[in-house]
C-alpha cells in the first residue's frame, strides 16, 4: 500500500469539514461547520491526499463526477506552482477519471506536467488484492476497486448543497471563476480589501483589482435591494 | 470499542451520538409523525451505522441507516422521503436494502434495544452477526468497494467470530458445484482474506 500524507488539520477548514460542506455525505468524526470562505480548488488538491479508505475515496470521486466541471484547471495550476501540497500520482488518476467520465468543460491537459505515475502498481487504499481495478487509477499504477459511484448514497442532494454552499452556488451562477470566488469571499467578509481577497482566493492580484469594485458594488446592490443572491 | 451496555440495551458513547446527530434527529422526527398517524415501525439496524452505534470510532459511514427488516408501508416510505428531502439527507437515509440478504439465524434474539422512541421500535444487530453480515457483503462486493473489509478490520474479530462468519459465508454464498474454476478460486481467496482479519 502507498503511504499518503493525511492532511487532517484541526478546525473548520480541515478535509472532513470541507468535504461535508461541499456535499460529501460521510459522517466524519472530526467535521466542524464551515464559516469562512472555502476554496474549491484547494479542497480539490486536499482530496488527492485523502484517499484513506474506501468510503472516502468513493465519496470524493462522486463529488468530482458531480461538481468537477466547476473546477478551474488554471487556478489549480497556479496553486500547485505556489506550493499548495497535493499527491501527484492520485491527481494523475483523478484526471484520468475525469477524462473517462467526461467531467469538466475546462481543459485539464494543462495539468499534465504536474502529475506522475507509479512504475509498479500498488493498492491505493489498504486492503486485500484488488481483482478488478478501476481503469482510471490503473493507468497511473494505483489499484482501487472499480467503485459503483452511488451518488445518492455518497452525496447530499445538490439543491441542499447549493443552498448552503455559497462557493459552489456562485460558480454555478457566474461564468467567471474569479468573480464567483471574490463574491463568495466578500459575502463571508464584506470588509476584505482587494489584496486580501486575492490572497484568500488564490487569484492573480492584477485580475482581482480589475474586477473587485464591480463585484463589491454588485453584491452591495443585491443586499440593499434584498435580491436573493446570498 | 467504547460503549456502555445496560442489560440488553446499548448506550453508545456521547461522541458517537453527536456524530450521528443528523440521523438520530431524523429518526426522532419520523417517530413523532408516526405517532400522529398511529403507525408502528420496527427497524433492525445493521451495517456501518450499527457498527458506529456499537462504539467503534472512525467508521466514517455514509449518512444513512440500514434496516434488515423490510419497510413496506407506503405512508412510512413517504414520510422517510419527505424528512430526508427537508433535512438534506436524501430519500434513502433510512432504507431496507439489507432486508433482501440472508441474516444469520437467531440474529433477532441476539439484538439489543436501541433508542427510546414511542412508535419506532429499533433493535441493534449484535457484533457477532454484524461480522457475519459484513463478511458476506465483502464476498459479494469486494470488486466494487473495500468498505466491508475496512469495517471488519476495525471490529477486530476474534478467531472464533471469524470462524463463525466464514461458516455463515459458506452456508449462504458458496459457489454452485458447477461454478467455473475462477469463481471457486476467487471464493477461496476471499475466505483466506477473511481468515487474515482474525485477531488472536
Amino acid at each position: 500500500m502507498r503511504q499518503l500524507t493525511i492532511s487532517r488539520s484541526s478546525p473548520s477548514n480541515n478535509f472532513s469539514s470541507l468535504a461535508n460542506y461541499f456535499g460529501i455525505a460521510i459522517s466524519f468524526s472530526d467535521s466542524k461547520p464551515v464559516t469562512d470562505y472555502a476554496d474549491i480548488e484547494r479542497f480539490f488538491l486536499q482530496c488527492t491526499m485523502n484517499f484513506n479508505n474506501s468510503r472516502t475515496a468513493e465519496g470524493i470521486l462522486c463529488w468530482i463526477d458531480e461538481y468537477g466541471h466547476l473546477i478551474s484547471p488554471s487556478k489549480l495550476r497556479k496553486l500547485i506552482k505556489e506550493g499548495v501540497p497535493y499527491d501527484k500520482i492520485v491527481l494523475g488518476g483523478i484526471l484520468e477519471f475525469m477524462k473517462a467520465r467526461t467531467v469538466g468543460a475546462r481543459p485539464l491537459s494543462i495539468l499534465k506536467k504536474y502529475v506522475s505515475k507509479r512504475a509498479i502498481s500498488a493498492n491505493l487504499i489498504e486492503g486485500p488484492r484488488i481483482r478488478s481495478a478501476a481503469p482510471y487509477f490503473k493507468k497511473v499504477g494505483l489499484l482501487t476497486p472499480d467503485f459503483l459511484l452511488d451518488k445518492k448514497k455518497f452525496l447530499r442532494p445538490s439543491d441542499h448543497v447549493l443552498r448552503s454552499c455559497l462557493e459552489l452556488r456562485y460558480r454555478c451562477l457566474f461564468g467567471s471563476v474569479l468573480n464567483s470566488d471574490i463574491a463568495s469571499a466578500l459575502s463571508r467578509n464584506p470588509q476584505l480589501n482587494a489584496y486580501a481577497a486575492a490572497k484568500l482566493t488564490g487569484h492573480h492580484k492584477a485580475n482581482v483589482f480589475k474586477n473587485f469594485l464591480d463585484i463589491k458594488a454588485g453584491l452591495l446592490a443585491c443586499r440593499v435591494g434584498k435580491m436573493p443572491l446570498e | 470499542m467504547n460503549t456502555g451496555r445496560k442489560g440488553n440495551i446499548i448506550i453508545p458513547r456521547l461522541e458517537v451520538l453527536i456524530a450521528n446527530k443528523k440521523l438520530l434527529k431524523a429518526l426522532t422526527e419520523l417517530d413523532k409523525l408516526l405517532a400522529k398517524k398511529q403507525i408502528a415501525l420496527n427497524i433492525f439496524i445493521c451495517g456501518a451505522f450499527a457498527i458506529e452505534l456499537l462504539g467503534f470510532e472512525r467508521v466514517e459511514p455514509t449518512i444513512d441507516a440500514d434496516s434488515a427488516t423490510p419497510i413496506t408501508n407506503k405512508e412510512v416510505l413517504e414520510l422517510i422521503k419527505a424528512i430526508g428531502e427537508a433535512r438534506g439527507l436524501g430519500s434513502r437515509w433510512l432504507n431496507d436494502q439489507a432486508s433482501t440478504v440472508a441474516i444469520p439465524e437467531g440474529a433477532v434474539s441476539r439484538a439489543s434495544s436501541f433508542g427510546s422512541w414511542r412508535n419506532i421500535k429499533a433493535i441493534l444487530m449484535d457484533r457477532s452477526d454484524l461480522i457475519k453480515m459484513k463478511s458476506a457483503a465483502f464476498s459479494t462486493r469486494r470488486d466494487e468497494t473495500l468498505k466491508d473489509w475496512e469495517d471488519l478490520k476495525l471490529m477486530k474479530p476474534t478467531a472464533k467470530e471469524m470462524y463463525d462468519a466464514i461458516a455463515f459465508l459458506r452456508a449462504t454464498r458458496s459457489p454452485p458445484t458447477n461454478a467455473t474454476r475462477r469463481i471457486i478460486e476467487e471464493f477461496n481467496e476471499t475466505v483466506d482474506d477473511l481468515k487474515k482479519l482474525a485477531v488472536e
